[in-house]
């Protein structure tokens, strides 16, 4: 009688997806315009501002480097990572730019890290004020570098680049939030799509007539509507 | 005539093909028994149980048969409205007995012959479950071949439960998009309780799309002749 298996075929997933398209496209762009305005207009723009520090550490004051000296100098690296986070040098930076910032929002600003396996220092600051940016790089950096000729007793570290100005915000990400925005726009929207096939309990072709009901068809009639192209 | 007749509007129309082949099939549907009287139902309201009735006498009546359709929908009748003819005097007075058969019949389309609904009683069930009612069916089953019965919801009322014990076959309509499985379940299982005789299923309102029937296949020789159709707008709902 009644046949409760239901295939799907790839046909009936088209048509599906077609019947459903302005739905589809409606998401999809919706979800990207929101995420253009979003991006554009709402974000606030954060510029990034970079300065590089080197590490040259000399067990004697000799003219050549041994291996041992730069195998010391990249481990050094690792402590003034944590040495250039610490509140008694951001504390000082703060005090010198006269910010009104706690030495844990500043925190937040920065990121410092080793450059790869090499003893060069690479310190991020970000901000929505491109010049502070800069500023505050350029500021810890100097200040970090004083700090450490009284900590280490050595003057070991100095700058390679210093921070500039940037031009251009690093983020939002302008392009890459319109195309995930525009991806998940899709996938949601299709999701949906299938959510409401799956919810619509109605007849849709003769075929599921046959399928369900256990009647014979005999007749089918397209819709009028269509037909006349009203 | 209203453009729901397509039947008459359009003879030559894919649609009036589609009902001409729902004719043959009821038509090969009867092969031992006696098939005269039809009556058409579905499980809701607005599936074209209506439509489906006239187009469906006119294509009897087309093909040379004495046809008769009584709207039987004595709650909501619009049978008179498609052919737009009068609805005052029908089917309910001639079962209270006020009216003869010719004064309450009309004709129209291709000598097809029409009873109205007439004025909506208050008893509607009582006057479909009533002998006088059977007595007509059975004095109309003489004077015409094919008596067919626009009768209102099976899911909605016992209506058309009622006319399935006095006719010969019942139609029921589903409508693509529109009727419920589970609906048109239990319309097939109401219809099974009175021991009707269900003749099998039309849908309608089947979206058609460039290439023919989703799912369904569709061939039209008036197809290749007629100006393309209008493309259908994006925003159309398909």
């Amino acid at each position: 009688m009644e046949n409760t298996e239901y295939e799907i075929d790839l046909k009936e997933i088209f048509h599906m997806l077609q019947k459903r398209w302005v739905l589809i496209t409606g998401i999809t762009v919706s979800a990207l315009i929101i995420s253009a305005i979003v991006s554009f207009f709402i974000l606030t723009p954060i510029y990034e501002a970079s300065t590089t520090m080197i590490v040259n550490y000399k067990q004697n004051q000799e003219s050549v480097m041994t291996y041992n000296d730069l195998q010391t100098s990249q481990k050094l690296v690792a402590t003034y990572t944590e040495i250039i986070k610490s509140e008694r040098i951001l504390d000082e930076v703060i005090n010198k730019l006269n910010l009104e910032l706690s030495s844990k929002e500043l925190i937040n600003k920065i990121s410092v890290s080793q450059v790869g396996q090499t003893e060069i220092l690479k310190l991020t600051v970000k901000d929505a004020d491109a010049e502070l940016a800069t500023l505050i790089a350029n500021t810890i950096s100097k200040v970090f570098q004083e700090d450490i000729g009284q900590m280490m007793e050595v003057d070991n570290v100095s700058t390679v680049d210093i921070a500039k100005v940037p031009q251009d915000p690093t983020s939002p990400n302008k392009m890459m939030n319109i195309a995930i925005a525009g991806v998940l726009g899709l996938v949601i929207s299709v999701g949906l799509v299938f959510v409401l096939e799956f919810l619509d309990r109605t007849y849709k072709t003769p075929t599921d007539v046959e399928r369900h009901l256990g009647l014979p068809l005999i007749g089918a009639i397209p819709d009028m509507l269509l037909e006349q192209g009203k | 005539m209203s453009s729901e007749l397509i039947t008459i509007t359009n003879p030559k129309s894919p649609i009036a093909e589609a009902y001409r082949t729902l004719r043959t099939n009821i038509q090969f549907s009867n092969v031992d028994e006696d098939l005269k009287v039809i009556c058409v139902t579905s499980s809701g309201p607005s599936e074209g149980k209506t439509t489906t009735s006239c187009n469906l006498a006119e294509t009897f009546a087309q093909a040379g048969k004495r046809v008769l359709l009584i709207d039987g929908d004595l709650r909501k009748p619009r049978v008179h409205k498609v052919f737009k003819i009068s609805g005052t005097r029908g089917l309910t007075n001639l079962l209270a007995g006020q009216l003869s058969l010719e004064e309450v019949t009309s004709y129209v389309g291709s000598d097809l012959t029409v009873i109205p609904c007439g004025p909506i009683p208050p008893n509607p069930s009582e006057l479909i479950a009533s002998k006088r009612m059977k007595e007509l069916v059975a004095n109309l089953r003489q004077q015409y071949d094919v008596v067919i019965i626009d009768a209102p919801p099976v899911g909605v009322v016992t209506d058309s439960a009622i006319f399935s014990t006095i006719v010969d076959g019942t139609l029921l309509v589903v409508a693509s998009g529109k009727t419920e499985i589970d609906g048109a379940k239990r319309a097939k299982q109401l219809l099974e309780n009175v021991n009707a005789r269900i003749l099998g299923v039309v849908m309608t309102m089947i979206p058609v799309t460039k290439k023919g029937y989703y799912g369904y296949q569709y061939y039209s020789y008036e197809e290749e002749t007629q100006p393309a159709r209008k493309k259908r707008g994006v925003f159309s709902k398909a």
